[in-house]
């Protein structure tokens, strides 16, 4: 990785955080004003302390990009960025939930300890493939036996 | 001695055979995240407390209890052996601690190290006891208007007095405030900012929140940090003993530290990072003083002094909890937020209401604080172990569980997508520099502090003067002006 794209990407994700702060706080003044509000508001109705928080995060989105750069973590040293072991481990997050919704918990749970063992830096595919497993079945046991709480099934085996 | 009575008859509540094992599964647990780095007792409180809904509240806390008093003990193994915190409580150890490792002396470290936070943890616990009671009292006098004040008081102080950036830290704060008004209003029924999704009329749950932030946070931000694992060198054991020249420089440092750690734990200063490292300043100087200070070659003052520190303000941070429903820290904020997902609103009626609990919950820390030092003072070596199990191993089994936490509180696959979607902000604000305590604090205080400000509001008939007419409001926020004030000076010389 080059300085220079390094640079550009930090550059762009300095403009994530103070967007999403003022999104959220825009969100919250303009949802304040539109609720819909029923005869028994009393003195300070639902709409002003969201309003208020919302005007709050847009002043202090706007004035984040003039901070001083944050101090970096001690210890930490200068780490590069491994930008395709976060995108593995977000996959991971998406599989894992249309896994859930589909085919149940034990197929869920491997695929998602599978994954974010391979983001990390487990070689080993089979053998962590067999640790996914083991850590997943173990898991809905003991959740079933044990505390009496059901991991879903699954929609497509719950039909059939 | 009202208060001994209550506390003896907790001590025949904690000490029945589950809750006596409850509270050692807690501890080990707790050692187990103390030991190793990035994961923290909040991180262990969060994703456990969505596991221990199906036991008694009372042995559910004295287990919560366990891990977060455990992840102050293992904290300091790591940092002695490894020059590793396990906690960012356990930095200012790590300095004299790994230099007198290196120079053959991990044994009197682990030693000074161990008993320190037991020394300071259990005086720290007597305090507990006798304050609490008086704290209670004050407390029933408060109103609308003083637990808004309240509030307030933690809002700032965590999110303006902790944070390196006054900004940053209450950007945090505004988006914990901004998770907590989503789903129907208490009071007007109203539902707010569900955008039309059933799942959230609910509300976001706390569990989610505090999963998302700390645990799945955490292994997004590993991920996207370059691996550089390194191989960690074996640890030599050895008998953890101090000899009587080890006890005597270690006795007095013990004692100064509990003493600077025990006022901490009263005020939201974000934990026992600070107190930690006062400790260590004052230790240092007054060995300067003395002349023949070993600071820098390894003195065992440097270790004995941030320990007792650490622990005696982890111990007195439960008395604003219980007492208030004040959170001082972040894993004290999780444990407030398992409160309420119990149905208990922490605060002076909890003594009336739950006093077996409580009584109960401050019983178990002195067991707890016994079985930590039997577990840690001759085992140490053995924790520091812990860190060869792989680290994908780790993270992997970490988001597993963070999964099952957020889909076990409500039997919700929408909890699922949202505790990753809170992970995803938690990597942002990480990346950004952004603190997570304040976040937590907000979603977990904020839908008080509205409620309380509405219901102040109400009775002052719409006079906002309310907010200030009574003595202790005026007082609380006189006390949080000059809190800000302090605490900040107090970090800077911390710092220097």
């Amino acid at each position: 990785m080059t300085s220079n794209s390094s640079t550009a990407r930090r550059g762009v994700e300095h403009w994530v955080l103070p967007a999403l702060v003022i999104a959220v706080g825009c969100l919250l003044v303009v949802g304040g004003f539109r609720l819909p509000l029923p005869l028994n508001v009393g003195y300070l109705g639902p709409q002003w302390f969201p309003i208020g928080v919302g005007t709050a995060l847009i002043v202090l989105g706007g004035s984040l990009p003039f901070q001083r750069e944050a101090e970096a973590e001690p210890g930490s040293g200068e780490p590069e960025d491994d930008w395709r072991a976060f995108g593995t481990v977000v996959t991971t997050l998406v599989a894992h939930v249309v896994l859930l919704t589909l085919v149940g918990w034990i197929p869920a749970g491997i695929a998602l300890f599978w994954g974010v063992a391979r983001a990390l830096g487990g070689r080993r595919g089979l053998f962590d493939l067999g640790v996914a497993a083991v850590v997943s079945c173990t898991v809905q046991f003991a959740f079933s036996a044990g505390l009496g709480i059901a991991l879903p099934v699954g929609a497509l085996l719950e039909v059939g | 001695m009202e208060a001994w009575d209550l506390l003896l008859s907790g001590f025949a509540d904690a000490l029945t055979p589950l809750n006596l094992l409850l509270c050692l599964v807690g501890v080990v647990l707790g050692t187990a995240v103390g030991v190793l780095p990035g994961l923290g007792s909040s991180m262990a409180v969060a994703m456990l407390v969505p596991l221990t809904f199906k036991l008694e509240p009372t042995g559910a806390f004295i287990m919560l209890a366990g891990v977060y008093f455990g992840g102050q003990f293992g904290g300091s193994t790591t940092a002695i052996l490894l020059n590793t915190p396990g906690q960012s409580s356990s930095m200012a150890t790590a300095f004299e601690g790994f230099l007198m490792a290196r120079n053959g002396r991990a044994p009197q470290a682990l030693a000074a190290a161990a008993i320190g936070s037991f020394v300071g943890g259990s005086i720290a616990c007597v305090a507990v006891v006798l304050f609490a009671p008086f704290l209670v009292d004050f407390a029933l006098r408060f109103g609308p208007a003083e637990y808004f004040a309240l509030a307030v008081f933690a809002f700032v102080a965590t999110a303006a007095v902790v944070a390196d950036s006054a900004v940053r830290g209450l950007i945090a704060l505004g988006l914990g405030l901004a998770l907590g008004v989503v789903g129907i209003d208490q009071q007007t029924g109203v539902d707010r900012y569900t955008l039309g999704w059933d799942a959230l009329l609910d509300g976001i749950s706390v569990v989610v929140v505090t999963v998302g932030m700390l645990a799945v946070g955490e292994v997004l931000h590993v991920a996207a940090r370059a691996r550089g694992s390194r191989r960690l060198q074996d640890v030599e054991s050895g008998k953890p003993w101090l000899g009587l020249p080890d006890l005597r420089s270690a006795l007095l440092p013990w004692l100064r530290g509990t003493g600077i750690g025990l006022p901490f734990g009263a005020i939201p200063a974000g934990g026992s990072e600070i107190p930690t490292f006062l400790s260590l300043g004052l230790e240092r100087r007054l060995a300067a003083r003395r002349g023949g200070s070993r600071f820098g070659k390894g003195a065992i003052e440097g270790v004995a002094a941030p320990e007792a520190a650490n622990n005696s303000t982890t111990a007195v941070s439960l008395v604003p909890l219980l007492g208030l429903g004040l959170p001082t820290s972040a894993t004290t904020a999780v444990m407030l937020g398992a409160f309420q997902q119990y149905g208990m609103q922490p605060g002076p009626l909890l003594f009336a209401d739950e006093g077996e609990l409580v009584w109960a919950l401050l019983a178990s820390l002195f067991i707890g604080n016994v079985l930590l030092l039997v577990l840690n003072l001759p085992f140490a070596p053995l924790w520091a172990k812990l860190l060869r199990i792989p680290q994908h191993y780790l993270y992997a089994a970490i988001a597993v569980f963070a999964t099952l936490g957020a889909y076990a509180a409500k039997l919700a696959i929408s909890d699922v997508v949202l505790v990753y979607a809170v992970g995803l902000l938690s990597f942002l604000l990480r990346r950004n520099g952004v603190p997570l305590a304040p976040v937590l604090i907000g979603v977990i205080l904020g839908p008080l502090a509205e409620r309380e400000l509405r219901r102040a509001m109400a009775l002052g008939q719409g006079d906002p003067g309310v907010l200030l007419g009574s003595p202790i409001a005026v007082a609380l926020y006189a006390v949080l002006a000059v809190a800000v004030v302090v605490a900040l000076l107090l970090r800077r010389r911390a710092r220097a």
